[in-house]
C-alpha cells in the first residue's frame, strides 16, 4: 500500500535525512582514511579524544623531570580536586559515551 | 570524679591577654572548678579590671615573683583538697569540654600524675604535643612544634614532659612533690616537675583530645634579652640538677651506622628507629654508612631538620663501640665498626646476593624485618644467627582521625604511592584499573609516583600503555615531595590503597595507609605478608614467581612474584562495590597496626635484644 497525505510527506523527509547522514558519514570516512595515512596510531587516539571531548591522561603542569618538588598535601589535593571538578562540570557523568 | 579543680591563671600586666583568656575560659564547662587569678604584681590596669570581675577569685601579689613563685602562691591559696590546673594568661579556650577531658584523663589511671594538652598557635600550627630533653644539650624540645595541624597526636600518651602553659596536676602529686622548684625563675620548671613526679612514681600524659590556643611567650614577647637571660640561668640550674640522672637512664649505647637524610625507605625508617630507640633509653651514636667508596657515594647533609637526629649524629663516637649496627644494604656491612657486629637489612626478592651473604657471615648476628627476608638469607647460605626485627608505623601521624581532603565530587578514590620501576609493575595496575572501570563511573585512581631515573620518560611510558580514554580515570601526582608527617592526610583522602608490585622488603607506605584505616589490595608475596592478611586487607593472588629482571643489580639470579591481573581486576571491582566490607577491613587494619606494629614496639624488641647481647 502506497502511503499518501501527511504520511507520504513524512517518509520523504526521513529518506532525505538518511541520504544526508549517509553523505556526511561517507565524507567523514574519507577524511579519516586520509588522516590515517598521515598520522600515527597515538596521534589518532589523541585526535579522537580531543574531538570526542574526552580527557587525556596528561596532568596540567606535569613536567618530565627527575627532581623532586617540595609540596604540601592540602594545597596539592585542593588543586587536583579543583581540576577534577572543572573536568566533570564540563562533561557531567552520564553525558559521556 | 567529684574532686574539685582549682584553675590558677597567672597574670602579669598585658590585661588584653588576660581579658581574652578569661572571656574565652568562661564560655567553657567549668563544673566543679574555681578560677583563681594570681596577679603577679601587675602595674597596668590588670588589678582594677580583675576587681571588677565577680566570677573569679583574685590573689594579688605585691610584686612580680616570676612564673614559678607566682604559681606556687596560687597553689598555696588553692583549696587543699583540690587538683590544680596551671594556666598561662596567653591561652585561648575554643573547646568547651577541655577541663572535663583533662580531668578524665588524669583520673583514668592512678599512676597518671600530670596531664598536659595539645597547644596550637593562633595561626593554627601545632605548637606542642609534649616535650623531651636530652642530656647532651639540656635544650628542651616541643614535640610536633610548628607542624601543620592535621590531627596528629590525638591519643593520650605518656611523655617525658609538658609545658606548664596548661598543666593539670593531681593533688596526690602536689602532696608528694610540693610546688614548682623555686631554684628556677621561669623555664625548665615544668620539665623539672615532670621528672620529679616520675621519681615519685607518677607519669606525665599528653591528653590528645584537648587542644588550646597558646600565644606563646606573651609575658616575654619582644623582650629577647630578658628571655635569654632567664632561660640561660634556668638551663644551667637544670643541667646541674638532672644531668647525671638523665645520662644514667640509658640502658645501652650503640653505634648506629645507616642513612637518614635522604628520601629513601632506609632513611625514613632509620629516622623513626633512632627516635624510638632514644625513647627506649638506647643511646645511639649515628654515623653515615654510605659515601665515597660505597655503592652510594654521595655525602650526607649533616642538617637533618630534626633536633634529636642532629644531636644523635653529633655525639662523640666511642673509640671501640661495644655494639655496632649497620642498617642498610648488605654490601656495606663491612663498614661495621662495632666490636659486636649486627647487620640489619632487607631485600625485595627471594634471596640475597652472594656478596651480601659473605659480608653477613662476618657479622656476629643479622637482623631482618620479616620472616620472608629470614628465609631468603638462610636459603642463600647465611651461617650466623638471624633475628626478625620488624619495622613499624607511627600511630601519632598515621591514624583514622588524621585530617582528610576528600574528593568533593564523592568519587571513590584508589590510591597508590610508589617509585616508577620494574619492581612496582605500574603497567599492570594502570592497565587493570583502566580496563576494570569506565570513565562514566565515579571512581578514580590517584597515583603518587616518583621517577628519579633520567633514562625513563614517564609520560611516554604511560602513553605507550594505550590506556582507553573511555576506561577508568587516572590522576597523577608526579615527583612531589610531601613532608612525611603529612602523608597520613594523603592516605585519608582516599578510599582504598593499592600495593600491587612484584616484591617488597617491608612496605612502609602500605603499613602507613593501613594504620590510617584504609582497606588495601596488596600482592600476596613478600615481606609485608607478616602484617597483611584477609582480616585486614585484600591479598592479591600471584600466578607464581618469575625471574626478577630489573636495572637493580641486587636482583640478578633471583625471583619475584607475578601478580594475577584477572584477580586484580576482580578485587578492584569488589572493593568498589562492597564499600562497607572494605571499610570494616580498613578499621581492623588500623586497630591491628596500633596494637602490634608501632615503632615503639619495634624499638622495644631491638632494645630487648641489645640487653641480651650485653648481658
Amino acid at each position: 500500500v502506497k502511503p499518501s497525505g501527511p504520511d507520504a510527506l513524512r517518509i520523504l523527509e526521513l529518506e532525505a535525512q538518511v541520504a544526508f547522514l549517509e553523505e556526511v558519514l561517507e565524507a567523514r570516512s574519507r577524511r579519516l582514511r586520509r588522516l590515517q595515512r598521515r598520522l600515527c596510531r597515538r596521534d589518532l587516539r589523541l585526535l579522537h579524544m580531543v574531538l570526542s571531548g574526552k580527557a587525556s591522561l596528561d596532568l596540567p603542569g606535569w613536567e618530565e623531570t627527575t627532581q623532586l618538588t617540595p609540596a604540601e598535601v592540602e594545597e596539592t589535593l585542593e588543586r587536583l580536586w579543583a581540576t577534577v571538578e572543572q573536568e566533570r562540570a564540563a562533561k557531567p557523568l552520564g553525558q559521556r559515551a | 570524679v567529684n574532686r574539685k579543680t582549682t584553675l590558677i591563671v597567672l597574670a602579669w600586666n598585658r590585661w588584653d591577654l588576660t581579658r581574652h583568656c578569661l572571656e574565652t575560659l568562661r564560655t567553657t564547662d567549668l563544673t566543679a572548678a574555681e578560677v583563681l587569678v594570681v596577679d603577679n604584681g601587675s602595674t597596668d590596669e590588670t588589678p582594677q579590671r580583675l576587681a571588677e570581675l565577680g566570677w573569679v577569685r583574685v590573689l594579688t601579689l605585691p610584686e612580680n615573683l616570676g612564673f614559678v613563685r607566682g604559681n606556687n602562691a596560687g597553689i598555696q591559696a588553692a583549696d587543699p583538697a583540690s587538683d590544680v590546673v596551671l594556666l598561662n594568661n596567653d591561652l585561648e579556650f575554643r573547646q568547651k569540654d577541655w577541663l572535663q577531658k583533662l580531668k578524665s584523663c588524669a583520673h583514668a589511671r592512678p599512676e597518671t600524675g600530670v596531664v598536659g594538652c595539645r597547644l596550637v598557635l593562633p595561626d593554627g600550627r601545632l605548637l606542642h604535643a609534649g616535650t623531651y630533653i636530652l642530656p647532651d644539650t639540656f635544650w628542651g624540645q616541643q614535640i610536633g612544634s610548628l607542624e601543620k595541624e592535621i590531627g596528629q597526636y590525638a591519643r593520650d600518651r605518656e611523655v617525658q614532659g609538658i609545658v606548664f602553659a596548661c598543666a593539670f596536676i593531681k593533688r596526690e602529686v602536689l602532696r608528694a612533690v610540693g610546688g614548682l622548684a623555686e631554684d628556677f625563675h621561669s623555664y625548665f620548671e615544668d620539665t623539672d616537675y615532670c621528672l620529679q613526679a616520675r621519681e615519685h612514681g607518677f607519669r606525665t600524659v599528653l591528653c590528645g583530645s584537648v587542644t588550646l590556643v597558646h600565644d606563646e611567650h606573651g609575658s616575654t614577647a619582644g623582650k629577647d634579652g630578658l628571655f635569654t637571660s632567664i632561660f640561660s640561668q634556668s638551663r644551667e640550674v637544670f643541667g646541674q640538677k638532672w644531668g647525671e640522672r638523665l645520662r644514667d637512664r640509658y640502658r645501652v649505647q650503640i653505634l648506629w651506622q645507616s642513612i637518614l637524610n635522604f628520601s629513601t625507605g632506609y632513611a625514613r625508617s632509620c629516622r623513626e628507629l633512632v627516635h624510638a630507640l632514644e625513647a627506649e633509653d638506647v643511646r645511639a651514636v649515628y654515623r653515615y654508612v654510605y659515601g665515597p667508596g660505597t655503592p652510594f657515594p654521595i655525602e650526607e647533609d649533616p642538617e637533618t631538620g630534626d633536633y634529636l637526629l642532629n644531636v644523635v649524629r653529633s655525639r662523640r663516637r666511642p673509640l671501640l663501640p661495644r655494639i655496632g649496627v649497620v642498617y642498610g644494604q648488605g654490601d656495606v656491612f663491612r663498614r661495621n665498626a662495632g666490636r659486636y657486629k649486627v647487620g640489619y637489612t632487607m631485600l625485595e626478592v627471594d634471596g640475597f646476593p652472594s656478596d651480601w651473604v659473605r659480608q653477613a657471615n662476618r657479622m656476629d648476628e643479622v637482623w631482618v624485618p620479616a620472616e620472608f627476608n629470614r628465609e631468603g638469607f638462610l636459603h642463600c647460605g647465611l651461617k650466623r644467627p638471624i633475628h626478625v626485627m620488624p619495622l613499624g608505623v607511627n600511630p601519632d601521624y598515621f591514624h583514622p582521625g588524621i585530617r582528610a581532603y576528600p574528593n568533593p565530587l564523592g568519587e571513590f578514590v584508589f590510591l597508590t604511592n610508589f617509585e616508577w620501576g620494574e619492581r612496582k609493575e605500574p603497567w599492570l595496575l594502570l592497565k587493570a584499573f583502566n580496563e576494570t572501570f569506565s570513565s562514566r563511573e565515579p571512581v578514580r585512581l590517584l597515583c603518587k609516583v616518583i621517577n628519579r631515573d633520567p633514562s625513563v620518560r614517564l609520560k611516554q611510558e604511560i602513553r605507550n600503555l594505550e590506556l582507553e580514554p573511555t576506561g577508568g580515570r587516572i590522576s597523577f601526582l608526579f615527583n612531589l615531595d610531601f613532608p612525611h608527617y603529612q602523608l597520613g592526610s594523603l592516605y585519608r583522602s582516599a578510599d582504598c590503597f593499592l600495593s600491587v608490585g612484584r616484591g617488597e622488603g617491608w612496605d612502609m607506605p602500605l603499613m602507613e595507609a593501613m594504620a590510617c584505616g584504609l582497606p588495601s589490595i596488596a600482592t600476596d608475596w613478600g615481606a609485608h605478608r607478616d602484617f597483611v592478611h584477609e582480616g585486614t586487607s585484600y591479598p592479591l593472588r600471584i600466578r607464581g614467581t618469575i625471574p626478577a629482571v630489573a636495572k637493580c643489580p641486587y636482583y640478578e639470579g633471583f625471583a619475584w612474584s607475578d601478580p594475577d591481573p584477572e584477580h586484580l581486576r576482580h578485587l578492584l571491582r569488589h572493593v568498589y562495590e562492597n564499600r562497607d566490607e572494605a571499610r570494616a577491613k580498613g578499621c581492623a587494619a588500623a586497630q591491628e597496626m596500633v596494637e602490634r606494629w608501632t615503632w615503639e614496639q619495634a624499638a622495644k624488641r631491638i632494645a630487648a635484644r641489645l640487653d641480651a647481647i650485653t648481658q
